[in-house]
């Protein structure tokens, strides 16, 4: 993981997922049964802001879907919408998303959202994020990395 | 790489073999919530793979593997599993071109999918494949073999064009490939206009294309030379 620009560094991660595993324990809590799938329903006015928001218009769609299910399972207070690629500058406006996990960062996310993800942009092994305004790039960003992120996105928007 | 001692009686044994690991640690979420699934181990490499075949050679049942990993293609990696009578292997790739699936299923690959597939249809296909269903029929294999077949025999004849090329041909068209046209080509091989036209004509004709952005697209495509 490195860190550029005037943005707090953050310590160096080890992949939690394999030493975890190595060990023989899932790092990540096993899926409790019968629950429904998918997001949450997200938009629902009902929900005030009291949640935190999380679009996601990443891809390919099978990435998109296999992390939405993980973040709407084990932070099951956060609302996750997706959305296709496409769609992410005008989801963005009508969605107001604390956050936004995406392939390609546009203007419209830089400016208007202040926790992001561009996951594997080019379907490459580098990922970056930018968390209230520090940058942090990522050379393997690992699912635990991603649920820090959701939560740091929920902090900033409580403490708003 | 990881080797995770989750196997439950019953379950499939998932081998999970892709580099982008938040992705491959979301699938074996998903799998293991299904709870039917038993997710053995992840690799993020080819060689994290190898070194898991090694220590756990029997440990699994159904393998899905992404084409493009770090250290290589994983055709080499599915034909070894192919080897496995027991063993099942799933290619889940980003590649949208045909002849690489083609090449999976040349290879020994039971099926094929997308990444663009949503997540359930991939949980799905391993189910189906566990409980011995095809997931591709015998008319799409067919075609996928010979659509190998074909990129072989085309490799085949373009090695061979590209044998019968001298080494001064070889000099025009990478001059070519710099971006030169035919009064530049003369003046860096030091031949005149005249003789760098009777190269090109020869480079056609034993190339087997019409122009000289045919010999540039065909130069490119075998590596003879590099577009930068």
């Amino acid at each position: 993981m490195l860190e550029s620009g005037p943005f707090v560094p953050m310590a160096a991660q080890a992949d939690p997922m394999q030493e975890a595993a190595l060990g023989g324990i899932s790092p990540l809590p096993k899926p409790p049964d019968n629950r429904p799938e998918g997001p949450a329903d997200a938009g629902n006015p009902a929900h005030g802001r009291s949640r935190p928001r999380i679009l996601m218009a990443n891809e390919p769609r099978a990435y998109r879907e296999g992390i939405a299910a993980v973040i709407s399972q084990l932070r099951p207070t956060v609302e996750v919408e997706m959305v296709e690629p496409n769609g992410l500058d005008d989801s963005i406006r009508r969605y107001v998303p604390d956050m936004v996990i995406c392939s390609k960062a546009t203007e419209t996310l830089k400016v208007r959202v202040r926790v992001w993800v561009e996951l594997y942009p080019e379907n490459g092994a580098v990922s970056v994020a930018n968390i209230g305004g520090r940058r942090v790039e990522y050379t393997e960003i690992q699912l635990p990395d991603l649920l820090s992120i959701v939560d740091k996105a929920g902090e900033l928007s409580q403490a708003n | 790489m990881s080797i995770i001692d989750n196997t439950q009686e019953h379950s499939t044994r998932i081998f999970l073999v892709e580099d982008h690991a938040s992705f491959r640690q979301a699938l074996a979420f998903m799998f293991e919530r299904e709870g039917e699934f038993a997710v053995v181990g992840q690799a993020g490499s080819l060689a994290e793979a190898h070194a898991f075949l090694r220590r756990s050679p029997d440990d699994f049942d159904i393998v899905v593997v992404d084409l493009a990993l770090p250290d290589g293609d994983g055709f080499g990696l599915i034909a070894e599993l192919s080897s496995r009578p027991a063993v099942m292997t799933l290619v889940l790739s980003a590649s949208l071109e045909p002849a690489r699936f083609a090449r999976a299923v040349e290879a020994g690959a039971s099926g094929v999918l997308h990444k663009s597939a949503p997540i359930n249809e991939i949980v799905d296909a391993v189910r189906r494949l566990r409980s011995g269903e095809a997931l591709l029929t015998p008319a799409e294999t067919v075609e996928m073999l010979r659509m190998v077949s074909r990129r072989r025999q085309e490799e085949y004849e373009a090695r061979r064009a590209i044998e019968k090329l001298t080494p001064r041909e070889k000099q025009v068209l990478a001059a070519l490939g710099e971006g030169l046209d035919s009064r530049d080509i003369a003046e860096k091989l030091h031949i005149t206009i005249e003789t760098e036209r009777t190269h090109m004509v020869n480079i056609l004709g034993k190339l087997d294309v019409h122009s000289r952005l045919q010999a540039l697209v065909f130069a490119a495509r075998h590596g003879l030379v590099e577009i930068r």
